[in-house]
């Protein structure tokens, strides 16, 4: 039921007819071609009756104007819309008299960073802004206490609408392009093309608002129709040219640089917007506003979402280097992915509220879910509102762990290990965790979101696993020994252990099953964590190194401890031998055989130091025996042959 | 020039007054539309009849001929068309009012001079507006905004610069805005009370249209004044735009670098203004009264042998009021001569008003510091 009721829920989306969700189905596509057969021929008869009765309306329109001149009611609007315009316009002089000092504080500050310019941006807005609420709201207010004569009323509130509109957009154009301020700059735009940029703006601001508000104005107080229909066609027909227009300038000036040649072909922007921009006028004169709306917005959101990455990082121009140098020394910046992130969760958010103004779905159905097309398309809110949240929580996690890795030196296995192994060891572990936790969450929640039952699956997904359970017994102990090994710090990266009698290596690598060990004869082998058992971690605080030494019976015992003794302060003195040793090396008659006195001595290193500290400690008393002129015992008469050392 | 900058100054700004006062006088007449058509016509003898005199006449003409004169001397001899936002809103209104005004001013006014039986009272300019000539009636609606609109942001301009204007902003601002509204407001209301007459009093219609009639016989004479007013006007007007284009078109190719403090530059040409020179190419500078010598705050100063003219008298005053160390000049009034040029702005671009009014409490803070720059 739930499959069928999405299927319908899609047909009807492509079909852009929400009417009743039962006929979807396998009827959806004769539906379809009916749907938009008749819409087509429909709506050319509507646009030939409204070319051949617009002449007339035009004619009745014109007496009427006629006729309000000469009997006073022209005069009289416009005297009342001449007090409009001191009145609003008036206020908003009066205003920039307190707040054209602080607007130039602005646009003379300098700034450091894009983000700086951002924030002036913002207060420029809200200055400009302010300006501009103040003018609409005087104006509507005196509008109000104004005796209009008839119908003038909806043509001053359609001229306030439009002198609004127009004047909003030319303040937005200005604050992001900002033609006189360059450092102020919101966009990456070059400055000869700042001005035409804001002109265009105006002028489609114009054209849009003038075909919106003009013929409905004509429909509702001349009641003209038809006319009203060919102004629409009219201005719909300047807006197409115009964009075309500025298509071709953009795409005229992106391809004049000379460095073109060498760089690849990109990909064909221009073509592509000229097919929408004529697609829509088509649609829009075939198959009605509603359908040409929808492919505009789906357009607009594919182009915002296309340039969003340019966007955000032009705010970022300083921070994250010129061209394909990334920067490496400096801590890697979560901000602007995350930014973007919002920009484009943002960005989708609007064009999903555009489809449903489009679509003109009453709100009440939205809440109770009655339209499949409604529920379908919250569904899709949803899920793009779930994705947005767990995509934000993993930038913000692999970020903090990045940066802390980051931060810590680079983890090298086989240099001395420090206090932040632990740490190396265990954050990329977490991090692989947390994506595969992540994306698990995030694809059931998303199928539980757009009307997959998930139950049934999970279900299923828990008698197959009993049944690969079984076989894989080994592979869960494997990883719930890992999570116990990991969680006791038996071992850490760069560490030597050995487990049960054969295995042993300094640590490599550390995945969810195994862990890679590097024997000191170079293999490398990788020991399940089921496998490891018993582990003997060699790298832990302290080593104790203990060797025997025959010395012939003749020898006198406490003298030759007195010397070990003396050799073990020696070395703890030594500037590179002494801060590897923990206690000195010292030792004592240990036994006495037929014909050998064995010393045994010992001494404490940091683990791993434990080799060479041994020999240098043997090369010491063996130099100290020659000097004394002690021989180590032998099985029998031996003759030694030193060679002195020249003296120093 | 004839008579020295300060001198022309002063006498447009007091013909301005002049003809503001007689607009304020005109327009408050009309807000007793208001009240009733009587109510206008009896004030009219109050408010109005000091300007119908032989010497309100001809004070208006000259007072009308010299501010309108002085306005475009002054046009003529810019260098540079970059101007504030102000400066050009005074400009184009400025044009736009004598072509807008002169059937007003000949059909009423002088009609009756010439003609004795023809009385131009409120309620036959009312019937001719309202119900005869409509689109007369929409450009007089237009004009009346436009000549208030300059003349309120000249008298602006000059009141904001004084010490006083703290104490006179509050009486001054409303009444600003007072005047054209209740001016219109009554227009609209005595309208409509002319118009009900005209509907109902037979007599008083047979009346306005004798009067008409008038106006009708007369109109070839009207014509040709009007049609002088608008060639003598058009003539001055391309005169001061041929001498315009052709200042500039002749320097159009010389440059002369202009370097600032904090390592900006620019790139002007001989004959504009500093202050010109920062405009046009975006550098921030200070300057509340757009350029006329009178605030002080574009002030820069510049090494000793910079090449700049020197300074006019106007500035000199300018410069002695605000208390300028030696050195200062103000960027307005500096007109390059050719070579280049180094100056630094005193004042940062964002100060206002206060900066005018209240010079001492600027220079105290400012200049001290500024000395010690090279």
């Amino acid at each position: 039921m739930r499959a069928r009721s999405l299927a319908g829920a899609i047909a009807l989306f492509f079909a852009g007819a929400a009417s009743s969700p039962a006929s979807a189905g396998e009827l959806a596509f004769q539906r379809l071609a009916e749907l938009v057969s008749v819409d087509v021929s429909a709506n050319l008869q509507a646009l030939q009756d409204d070319f051949a009765q617009a002449p007339a309306e035009a004619q009745r329109l014109g007496a009427a104007i006629a006729a309000a001149l000469s009997d006073g009611t022209a005069v009289r609007a416009v005297t009342f819309v001449l007090i409009l315009v001191i009145v609003g316009a008036g206020l908003e002089w009066l205003y920039w008299t307190f707040a054209a000092a602080p607007l130039r504080g602005i646009v003379s500050g300098s700034t450091a960073t894009p983000r700086e310019a951002a924030v002036l941006a913002l207060r420029r807005l809200g200055l400009l802004g302010f300006g501009l609420v103040l003018f609409t709201a005087s104006t509507v207010g005196a509008a109000l206490l104004l005796p209009w004569p008839a119908n003038v009323d909806a043509m001053v509130i359609a001229a306030t609408a439009l002198v609004v509109a127009l004047r909003s957009a030319c303040i937005v154009a200005d604050v992001v392009v900002s033609p006189h301020h360059p450092s102020l700059r919101l966009a990456p735009i070059q400055q000869y093309k700042s001005g035409f940029v804001v002109g265009g703006v105006a002028w489609l601001s114009i054209l849009a608002a003038t075909a919106i508000l003009l013929p409905q104005l004509l429909t509702t107080v001349a009641s003209a129709p038809h006319l009203a229909g060919t102004i629409r066609v009219g201005i719909g027909a300047l807006i197409v040219i115009s964009l075309l227009a500025a298509v071709l300038i953009a795409s005229r000036q992106g391809s004049g640089s000379g460095k073109s040649r060498r760089e690849r072909p990109r990909f064909p922007k221009a073509f592509i917007v000229t097919f929408v921009i004529v697609a829509t006028a088509i649609l829009a004169l075939a198959g009605g506003g509603r359908i040409a709306a929808l492919l505009v917005d789906i357009a607009i959101v594919a182009a915002l979402l296309g340039a969003s990455k340019r966007i955000v990082s032009f705010f970022w121009r300083d921070a994250t280097g010129r061209d394909e140098e990334p920067v490496t020394e400096t801590v890697p910046d979560m901000r602007p992915l995350i930014v973007l992130a919002v920009v484009r969760f943002a960005i989708l958010l609007m064009g999903i509220a555009g489809l449903i103004l489009i679509m003109r779905v009453p709100l009440a159905e939205l809440t109770t879910g009655s339209n499949p097309l409604a529920r379908f398309t919250l569904r899709v809110a949803d899920t793009v509102a779930l994705a947005f949240v767990v995509y934000l929580g993993w930038i913000a996690i692999r970020f903090t762990i990045d940066r802390r890795l980051r931060l810590l030196a680079p983890l090298d296995p086989h240099s001395p290990p420090t206090e932040n192994t632990r740490l190396l060891t265990l954050l990329p572990l977490l991090r692989t965790t947390l994506a595969i936790v992540f994306v698990t969450l995030f694809t059931l929640s998303a199928l539980w979101t757009l009307g997959v039952q998930i139950a049934p699956l999970l279900a299923g997904a828990g008698i197959f696993g009993l049944a690969v359970g079984f076989g894989a017994q080994t592979l869960v102990r494997d990883v719930i020994s890992g999570v116990f090994f990991l969680i006791e710090d038996v071992f850490r990266i760069g560490e030597y252990i050995e487990s049960g009698t054969s295995t042993k290596g300094t640590v490599e690598h550390i995945s969810f099953r195994t862990v890679a060990l590097r024997h000191h004869n170079g293999p490398l082998t990788f020991v399940p964590y089921g496998l490891l058992g018993t582990v003997r971690n060699d790298s832990r605080d302290w080593v104790i190194d203990k060797f025997n030494i025959p010395l012939p019976l003749s020898v006198d015992s406490e003298k030759i401890r007195k010397m070990i003794k003396g050799i073990g302060e020696d070395m703890t003195l030594d500037p590179e031998l002494g801060q590897l040793i923990r206690e000195p090396l010292k030792g004592k008659l240990y036994r006495v055989d037929p014909g050998v006195k064995i010393f045994r001595c010992k001494f404490m290193t940091a683990p791993g130091c434990q080799f060479d500290v041994r020999t240098a400690a043997l090369k010491r008393i063996e130099a100290a025996l020659v000097e004394a002129g002690v021989s180590f015992a032998g099985a029998g008469p031996q003759t030694i042959l030193v060679r002195r050392a020249p003296d120093p | 020039m004839l008579f020295s900058r300060l001198i022309a100054r002063r006498v447009r700004l007091i013909s301005g007054l002049v003809l503001l006062l007689f607009v304020a006088g005109h327009l408050s007449n009309l807000a007793l539309g208001l009240a009733s058509v009587d109510a206008m016509e009896r004030w009219r003898g109050v408010l109005l009849r000091p300007w119908q005199t032989g010497f309100g006449q001809a004070l208006l003409l000259v007072a009308a001929i010299v501010h309108a004169g002085l306005g475009l001397a002054s046009l003529a001899s810019r260098r540079s068309l970059a101007m504030g936002r102000t400066d050009w809103v005074q400009l184009l209104l400025g044009l736009a009012t004598p072509p807008l005004l002169v059937n007003h001013v000949v059909g009423g006014q002088v009609t009756s001079d010439l003609v004795a039986r023809f009385s131009a009272d409120y309620g036959f300019v009312l019937a001719v507006y309202w119900r005869y000539a409509p689109l007369l009636a929409l450009q007089q609606l237009l004009v009346v905004v436009i000549v208030w609109t300059h003349g309120a942001i000249g008298l602006y301009s000059t009141l904001v610069l004084r010490r006083s204007w703290r104490r006179l902003a509050p009486i001054v601002v409303p009444i600003l805005f007072a005047i054209p509204i209740l001016a219109l407001l009554g227009f609209a209301h005595a309208g409509e009370a002319v118009l009900a007459r005209l509907a109902t009093d037979t007599a008083w219609r047979a009346l306005i249209e004798q009067n008409l009639r008038i106006l009708q016989e007369m109109g070839h004479r009207l014509n040709v004044i009007e049609g002088g007013v608008f060639l003598v006007y058009g003539m001055a007007v391309a005169l001061v735009v041929g001498i315009l284009v052709v200042n500039i078109l002749r320097q159009r190719r010389t440059r002369v670098m202009v370097s600032y403090d904090g390592g900006l530059t620019a790139v002007g040409r001989v004959g504009m203004s500093v202050l010109e020179v920062s405009r046009a190419n975006d550098i921030p500078h200070a300057s509340v009264c757009g350029g006329r010598a009178r605030c002080g705050t574009c002030r820069i100063i510049v090494p000793a042998d910079a090449d700049l003219d020197s300074p006019a008298e106007a500035e000199l005053a300018t410069l002695d009021r605000v208390k300028a160390p030696p050195g200062a000049r103000l960027a307005c009034q500096a007109h390059l001569l050719g070579r280049p040029v180094s100056v630094r702005r005193v004042y940062p671009a964002f100060v206002d008003a206060e900066a005018a009014r209240e010079p001492g409490s600027w220079s105290a803070a400012t200049e001290p510091d500024l000395e010690t720059v090279p």
